[in-house]
């Protein structure tokens, strides 16, 4: 007999009928806690990922652990920053004598690189 | 008044402590809000192993996320919560998009090595009721260590103390307790199957 089996995930074939009895076991079960072995394998493999990920995020932003006006004043400076560079480069570009052409491509690329660069910074 | 000021000086303390992903504060807290995540999703789906991977998923979500704690906010129950929230609605979506499956229980059965049993059908009264009576008829040897095994979630060694056997022997028994059960699931298969048959046939 056949039926609709679109919705079920794809699992190891090989123990299938482990897992299928296992989920079955526990489906019939009354207890409404989760088992010891669960609860303490969890908060285990959480607190693992939490050390891995709190490592990795020093390395990469020194700041992120600090407090949440200092990433926020970070991203102000950034848009202030690139909004100074963008003046200053139509100031240049016009004081030079420039043609529209030659002022885009040069805003532009000073904007692009700014918010390049903040990007890699900020992440 | 200082007196009235002290009660709440820990939780704010450790409200920072967690913010900043303070490991002991963390490990308090998954350990605390583990058995209050399982109820919650036990009562959206009654399905365990359902509540359990998404317990898993909401615990991960939040260590991975802690950033976007914000303790001026809320505590971090609440916080959790709402991450607990976004994945039943997750969940509510993910069936939406899937066609549910049709048919009796007793047909899922007739593949339970093959093919994964569908969320829906575990969650079905009639599939517990048969998984219980299928137990009922097991030796109490063979009942003792599936419920061992896969409710208590011990591993073989731990068994083997408990029945005061050794770790071979409760593989030998776990083996012959599986193929047990699911020929006492493959009997009330046949038993509902022929029950229906000649249900239709009087028709």
């Amino acid at each position: 007999m056949k039926y609709d089996d679109s919705n079920l995930p794809q699992e190891d074939g090989s123990t299938q009928l482990d897992q299928n009895l296992s989920r079955l076991l526990k489906a019939a079960g009354n207890s409404s806690r989760p088992s010891t072995r669960f609860t303490v394998s969890l908060v285990n493999d959480a607190i693992a990922e939490l050390r891995r990920t709190k490592a990795a995020g020093q390395i990469r932003a020194p700041w992120a652990s600090g407090p949440p006006w200092l990433e926020k004043s970070l991203g102000w400076a950034a848009v202030v920053g690139a909004a100074c560079s963008a003046g200053l480069a139509i100031i240049a570009s016009i004081l030079l004598k420039m043609s529209f052409l030659v002022q885009a491509v040069a805003v532009l690329t000073v904007l692009v690189n700014w918010f390049t660069f903040f990007g890699e910074y900020l992440r | 008044m200082e007196t009235e000021d002290v009660p709440d000086r820990p939780d704010q303390l450790s409200w920072a402590q967690f913010a900043q992903g303070d490991p002991d504060v963390w490990q308090e807290f998954i350990k605390r809000e583990i058995p209050r995540l399982y109820g919650i999703f036990l009562r959206s789906w009654p399905n365990r192993p359902l509540a359990e991977e998404l317990v898993q998923r909401t615990v991960f979500d939040a260590v991975r996320g802690r950033g976007g704690y914000d303790p001026s906010k809320g505590s971090p129950e609440d916080w959790i919560l709402g991450i607990a929230r976004n994945n039943i609605r997750l969940e509510i979506r993910k069936r939406a998009g899937r066609s549910s499956p049709n048919g009796q229980t007793s047909r899922y059965f007739e593949t339970i090595d093959a093919k994964p049993l569908p969320d829906e059908v575990l969650e079905r009264e009639e599939t517990a009721g048969m998984v219980r009576l299928a137990l009922s008829r097991l030796e109490s040897k063979e009942q003792a260590v599936l419920e061992a095994k896969y409710i208590q979630e011990l591993a073989a060694g731990e068994i083997a103390l408990q029945m005061g056997s050794t770790e071979k022997a409760v593989h030998s028994l776990l083996y012959r307790a599986r193929l047990s059960l699911r020929r006492e699931l493959e009997k009330l298969t046949r038993q509902t199957n022929g029950g229906q048959a000649s249900l239709n046939a009087n028709r």
